[in-house]
This record gives structure tokens, sequence and C-alpha cells, in this order.
């Protein structure tokens, strides 16, 4: 086998490849416009090394003299690649509004070419078309006529015939300033551009023609415009260079960025064929030229090192096949394979994931960059008040809470195009999303409860949602649930341990509102108990010394439980404590209390709270009840009474007023202070404590010490309920007289 | 806590069943009175017969019922108050404030 055809074989190889290529992406979608004219720049580009396989095998069979100069010429039909390459600059990455609205500038983009290639072709000897020495010699007035007429196609034939001696030199510039310019189109796009993906490719193209700008530079300026004598062979060589490296980077884009969602299998092969049928031709170049090598240096044909050879092919070629066979599925082609990927690597990553608003951000960027998707809106119905909010990465859209759509999307359980929808059109929601350009709604359902949906734009590379595309949104969308649920739970278990352990320091802060150490006396004797129901209570109770030497003794019951009763416990105890500065009556007291709490409170709130005064030198208990149980004195002689004088509950009636009175005790008298949380206690039969068994109680141990009292009271409440958590807060205060 | 209501000679008859206990019951009544407010009827009884148990909440919401009824010159009244919610309102004075009847007939004869 000759070395020329061997060359001659890797050319046509090279202008398969780009054919094969062209055809490719033309059948992708040959409606689409930048497959149209990528495909035609790659046919052209094909033409060029398949030209030149053929020149090659001619000059190796020695006919190129004998070939007329249009076949010769016709070689130069590959030159249609600049135009196109051009064209091809000003549509992608994105189109050119000029060109958009003027159709007929890319008339003008190819005239050069196409006159050129008409004079190469037809034109090379104008004076075989017209034979100008005849009109010439017409006389008269039809040569008087004709005089200006041959003048003209003289001139023009003489014009043509300067183009055609160097229109070699002169389409190399007219090319590299194609090339040049095609560059700068796309340098431009480039820039505009902000998706990263379509950066990375369109920067790719962009390197691919330079480079190849570069070589074509090297092969026909250089030699055109310095007397650098540069061999056919190397020319040929360096421009199908060039036409590898830039057609190759600019198909390699459009199927790496066009191609992320149809069959490949077919496109799979092709170009693994492709470049098995390319190395196979490499491989036996090498081994030609290594035979000839050796043949030259052993002065002979040694067969035996020719089937070495091959076998060493064989050895080298499964690996460097194989090899070249995952770099084609990795890089090259996505397909199906990448739904599994994609599939697997965000479940993957969100399972993880426990931040609500970080999953948002994964999923954004799972359909913006995987599935190209060019906006991804998301609509999410807060579990908590039930409402629907719209958002995308960086902005929030709103809408009426009772927008119909959202009813007609409850519906639908599968994804489906906005566009489908025949009614509901006409409402805000219908209208943000189509102003947003969404295109497709994929609804999100958890345990068949309709929670919200995906709103995804059009791809940015203009395909088609598949159905390959909407199976995996379905799925997405279901794997997304998952963990939006998870997170959910996360966060509301975050919070609520927050407020746990917020509870907690509220609870300190309530214990410290109570008497640290109870005052003591000769005349009386204190003790007291309080258990709130939750971890912060409504209950309060407390000691005063007051600086005449009295007692201040007081018991409040704040409307309510938890956090709210406790707030209200914290204002009752500051408001008395200020009170405790004066010197008033606690009728006065209560009703300044009152006032207090009552430009606070609203929402029919209330507190219901007894304040007495005992002088341990008289004996004496002034007292005002505010709404509160009636404390019980049991008297020495077994006698019981009731601490009912006062007036209303405080908070509500700012307006109330208050009586107060006096009460004697005798030594061994016994008051009873409690909170309702005590009689209401309730048992496993639903039986109340009840005031009847207190009362009981009471009499039965007043003999008791008050701690000892307390005890017991508390012991028996907690048999009583057994086991049964309380359901409101308790509280003893028991004063008796010594 | 339900709440059925009806109307008699234009005065609102409000049945609550159950344990009036806050939560959704403030709610409930807290909107059902606005309702009448918005329609003119500012007359209201509160039947209270088939009340078995109140709470210092349940309290507080018929003490909003009646200033909320007060405030807007209307005017709420107790009818069939049980003993347990008797002794309830006597210990917290609310005994002043609610004008409390035996009878819903009573109470809707005392507003004329």
């Amino acid at each position: 086998m000759g070395l020329l055809t061997l060359v001659a074989s890797v050319y046509l190889v090279c202008g398969i490849v780009l054919f094969f290529l062209g055809i490719t992406i033309l059948s992708e979608d040959y409606r689409g416009r930048l497959n149209r004219i990528t495909s035609l720049m790659l046919f052209f580009a094909g033409s060029g090394p398949i030209f030149a396989a053929f020149g090659t095998i001619l000059k190796a069979g020695g006919l190129a003299s004998t070939t007329s100069v249009f076949y010769t010429n016709i070689f130069f039909l590959w030159e249609l690649f600049f135009p196109q390459l051009l064209l091809f600059s000003l549509v992608f990455p994105v189109e050119n509004l000029f060109l958009k609205k003027h159709l007929r500038a890319k008339i003008l983009i190819f005239t050069p070419h196409i006159f050129r290639l008409l004079l190469v072709l037809f034109l090379y000897q104008p004076r075989n078309l017209i034979n100008l020495s005849s009109l010439e010699n017409v006389s008269g007035l039809g040569g008087f006529i004709l005089q200006p007429v041959t003048f003209v196609l003289k001139f023009l034939s003489l014009s043509v015939e300067v183009i055609y001696r160097f229109h070699l030199q002169f389409f190399s510039i007219i090319n590299l300033t194609y090339l040049f310019l095609a560059v700068l189109f796309l340098y431009q796009g480039t820039r505009k551009l902000t998706q990263s993906r379509l950066k990375t490719q369109a920067q790719l193209v962009t390197w691919g023609i330079r480079s190849a700008a570069g070589l074509y530079a090297v092969a026909f300026i250089l030699p055109a415009l310095t007397s650098l004598k540069i061999p056919d062979s190397l020319r040929y060589a360096l421009t199908i260079g060039a036409l590898l490296i830039g057609s190759g980077s600019i198909a390699w884009s459009i199927i790496r960025y066009r191609f992320l969602d149809i069959r490949t299998l077919v496109r799979q092969s092709l170009v693994y064929s492709l470049t098995s049928a390319l190395l196979l031709g490499i491989y036996f170049l090498l081994i030609t030229q290594l035979s000839n090598l050796m043949q030259t240096l052993l002065g002979r044909r040694v067969p035996i090192l020719e089937i070495g050879y091959l076998i060493l092919a064989i050895f080298l070629f499964q690996p460097i096949m194989g090899w070249i066979d995952e770099l084609v599925k990795r890089l090259l082609l996505k397909d199906k394979a990448d739904y599994r990927i994609m599939m697997e690597m965000f479940s993957r990553k969100i399972i993880s994931i426990l931040n609500l608003d970080e999953l948002n951000r994964t999923i954004f960027e799972a359909l913006k960059k995987e599935m190209l998707v060019e906006e991804v809106y998301l609509c999410l119905c807060d579990a908590k008040n039930g409402r629907f909010s719209l958002f995308s990465e960086d902005k929030n859209l709103s809408f009426p809470e009772d927008d119909h759509l959202i009813q007609e999307l409850r519906l639908k359980d599968r994804p489906f195009f906005l566009d489908e929808l025949s009614f509901e059109k006409d409402t805000p929601l219908f209208k943000t999303l189509s102003d947003s350009d969404v295109f497709l709604i994929v609804p999100i359902y958890s345990s068949e409860e309709f929670i919200g949906f995906f709103g995804l734009t059009k791809k940015i590379t203009g395909l088609k949602y598949t159905y390959e595309d909407l199976t995996l949104l379905k799925v997405l969308a279901n794997q997304f649930v998952v963990a939006y649920k998870n997170a959910q739970l996360y966060q509301e278990s975050l919070e609520k341990q927050k407020i746990e352990e917020e509870l907690l320091v509220a609870k300190q802060i309530q214990l410290g509102l109570l008497p640290k150490a109870f005052p003591k006396g000769k005349a009386f004797e204190l003790s007291a108990y309080t258990q709130p129901a939750h971890q912060v209570g409504g209950d309060y109770y407390d000691f005063l010394e007051r600086s005449d030497g009295s007692l201040g003794v007081a018991i409040a019951d704040a409307s309510g439980k938890g956090v709210p009763a406790a707030l209200m416990v914290s204002l009752l105890h500051a408001s008395l404590r200020a009170m405790m500065k004066n010197k008033f009556e606690p009728s006065e007291t209560i009703s300044n209390i009152n006032q207090l709490i009552s430009s606070s409170v609203s929402d029919g709130r209330f507190a219901t709270m007894f304040y007495g005064e005992f002088n341990p030198h008289t004996r004496k208990l002034s007292y005002c009840n505010a709404g509160h149980n009636y404390p019980i004195v049991i008297r020495k002689d077994q006698k019981v009474e009731f601490l009912k004088t006062g007036g209303l509950i405080l908070g509500p009636f700012p307006e109330a007023t208050y009586q107060m009175e006096e009460i004697l005790f005798e030594s061994e008298d016994l008051v009873f202070f409690y909170s309702d949380g005590l009689t209401e206690n309730f048992n496993e039969k639903q039986e109340m404590f009840g005031e009847d068994r207190l009362l009981e109680l009471l009499l039965e141990n007043r003999k008791l010490s008050c701690e000892e009292l307390k005890e017991l009271i508390v012991g028996e409440v907690e048999n009583f309920a057994h086991g049964i958590s309380l359901y409101d807060d308790f509280t003893i205060v028991i004063l008796k007289v010594l | 806590m339900k709440l059925t209501t009806r109307e008699d000679k234009g005065i609102v008859i409000l049945e609550p069943k159950g344990k009036i206990m806050g939560g959704p019951d403030a709610t409930l009544l807290h909107d059902k009175l606005h309702e009448f407010i918005s329609q003119g009827k500012k007359k209201v009884v509160i039947d209270l017969a088939k009340v078995d148990w109140m709470n210092s909440t349940g309290l507080g919401i018929l003490i909003s019922g009646l200033t909320t009824m007060r405030n807007n010159g209307g005017e709420l009244k107790l009818a069939n108050v049980t003993e347990k919610i008797q002794s309830l309102l006597t210990i917290t004075k609310l005994i002043t404030v609610f004008e409390t009847f035996e009878s819903v007939d009573q109470a809707v004869g005392s507003f004329n």
C-alpha cells in the first residue's frame, strides 16, 4: 500500500467523520435552525478532506495532469465552510438580532465565495465564453453601439483574469477575515452568556475555531505573504487539521449540549465506529511506515515482523478502543444513563439535607444544571398556615391566596403544560406564571395531598420536554417531597427544642419570683407549695414583710395556662411589689393592681388574686379578695369561715371597686389559701378532688404544723390523682397563728 | 364545645354544649358574636344549660363576649346557669357583672 493511498484514506476518514457529524446533527432535528446551519457547515468542512483525498488518489494514479480544471477546482467548494462558519457564529449561542431581522444579510455573507466558485469552475477563461474579437469586428452603427459594451466586457474579462490569477491569495485573506469575524462574534456571544454550562461550551467552540484559524493561517497566509514554500502535502494536512479541530469543537459542543435527551444508541455506535475507522487507519499507516523502515534498515522484508506488528496492533488496539469507548460515553454522549445518574445523584444529595433553603437550592441547581431548564419556580404550601408561596432561586412572586388555579392544579396528578389548561386562564397566578415564561407544571404530592408544584420554563437548548423528562420530573418531585418533609420535621423539632430551652429559662425566672425565704415571726407559721402543670404556670404566691412589721400574703391565679399565664404572673408580681412602697390598704393595693393589669391585658384574660396583711401584734388580718377561691379559715373550735370580701377579678373591668375586711385571729387558727388547681384535680373515675374533701382533711389535721399539713395535702392530692398528670397549676399557702 | 344558635323575638340565643375550655372555643364564640353585631343583632342570650364545665379560660370567653357586646352597644345575658357555674360566677364576683336568669324565656323577656 502506497503512502499516498494511506494519506488519502486518512483524508477520507476525516471527511466522512465530519460528514457523519453533520448528518447526525441534522437528523436530530432538521427543523432546528442551529442544527441546519451546523450540519451544512460540517458538510462543507467534510468536503474539504474528501476532495483532498480524491486529489491525492488522482495524483497517486498519475492522473492529475489529465483531469480537467473543473475537477481540480471543484475542490474549492469546501471553502463555503467559511461563510457557513460565520453564519454559525451569528446564531450560536444566541441568535444575532440583526440577522434575525435581515435575513438577506445571509446571502451577502455567501456572495464572495459563490462568485469565486463560479469563477474557478466556469469563468477562469472568459475569453472562451465570449469571442470578443468577433464583437470588435462589427463595423458601422452596430460597431459604434457595441464599442462601449466591448470595452466593458474587455475590462470585466481582464479583471476576472486578474482575480483568477490571485484568487488563492485573495481568498486566503477573505477566509481569514471570516474566521476572525466568526471568532469575534462567538466571543461576544459567549460574554453575554450567564449559564455556566453553555458558557463552557461556547468557549470550547471559540477555542476550536481559533486553533483552526491558526493552522489555516500557517498553511495559506504565511506562504502567500512570505516567500516561505510549504509542500502541498503539509498544507493539506494543516488544513485538514484545522478543519477537524474547528468543526470538531463545534460538533462536539453541539452534540454535548443539544443531545442530552434523545436516543443515543445510534449516535454512540456511529461515533464509535468512526473513531475505530480513524484508529485503524492510523494503525495501518504506522505499521506500513514501520515495515518500510525495517525493510530499509534490514534490506529485505521480514514476514515474521509483520505478523509481530499485527499482534502488537491487536494488543494495543483493544485497550485503546475500550478507552475511547469510555471517553465517548463519558464526555460526548449523555442520555438515559444520565437520568439514572441524575436521580441517583439527586437522592444521594438531598437525603442528608435538613435545611429547607438548602434543599430548595439543590433542586433548583439540579433542574437548571442537569436538565438545562432556563428558570425554575417552586410553589409550596406552608404547613402552618396553609398558604402557598411562589418563588424562584432569586425572587419571590405573590398571588392571591384564593386563586382558582390552585384548585384546578389540585386535580392534576401528572406533569402538564400550562397551555393545556382549558380554563382558569384569567387568574392572577396564571398570569404571573405565563409572564414568567413558565411552560411546564409538575405537581408535588405528599401522600395524596397536593402541597405545591414546580413551574419550569423552556429548556436552554430550546428542545422540547420528552416523555423521559416528564417521568424524571415526576420522580424528582417525589424525592423532593420526602426530603422536604424530613427537613420540615427536623426544623420543627429544632424549633420545639428551642422553645423547650427557652421555657426552661422561663421556669428558672418564674421560680425566682417566688419568695426565697419565708418570713418568720413569733406569732405565725407559714408553709407554701406550688406546682405548675406545664413548664411555667399561672399560679403565684408571695410573702412580703411590711415596714410596720405586718406580713403581706398574696396568692393569685392567672387565667389560662403556660406562657401567657406566666407572663401575667410576672405582671402581678411586679405590680404587687411596686405597691409595697406605699402604705396602701389591701383594697387599694388590689384596686391599683387591677388598673395596671387592665391597661396591659385584653381578650378576656384575667387573674384572681387574694391579698391580705396580717399584723402579728394585733393578730388582725385585713384582706381583699379579687375573685379568688375563698381562702378557708379553720378556727381552733373547728368553725369554718371563708374570706370572701373584695371585688371582681383583675383585668377586664378597670372601673371595678374593691372592699376590704378585717378579721381577728386567735392562737391555733389556721388559714388555708389555695388555687382551684387543687380542688379541680381529677382521678381515674373523672371525679373531682373537690372542696368537701379538702375541708374534711383540713378539719381532721388542723393540729399539724404548717409544713406537715402542706405535705399531707400534697400527698393526698397525688394519691387521688394517682399518676394522672396535673390538669391545672396548683398552689397551697398555709398560715397558722401561733 | 358545640355551638348552636337560634333567634327568638329578634334576640339571638346561643346554646353552647359541653365544656367551655378556650382555644378554638374562644374564636368560635368571638366570630359568632361579631357576625351578629355586623347584622345589627345586638341582644344575645347565652343558654348555659348544657355546659357542664367551664375553666378560667372559658370564663374569659364569656367576659370578652360581654365586653364585645357592650362595646358595640349591645348586651349579653346568661340563662340556665348551672350550680357549678353559678358558684364560679359568685367567687369571681362576676355575678355582679353578668345578668343571669333562670330560664331563656326570662332572659329574652328581660330585654323588653
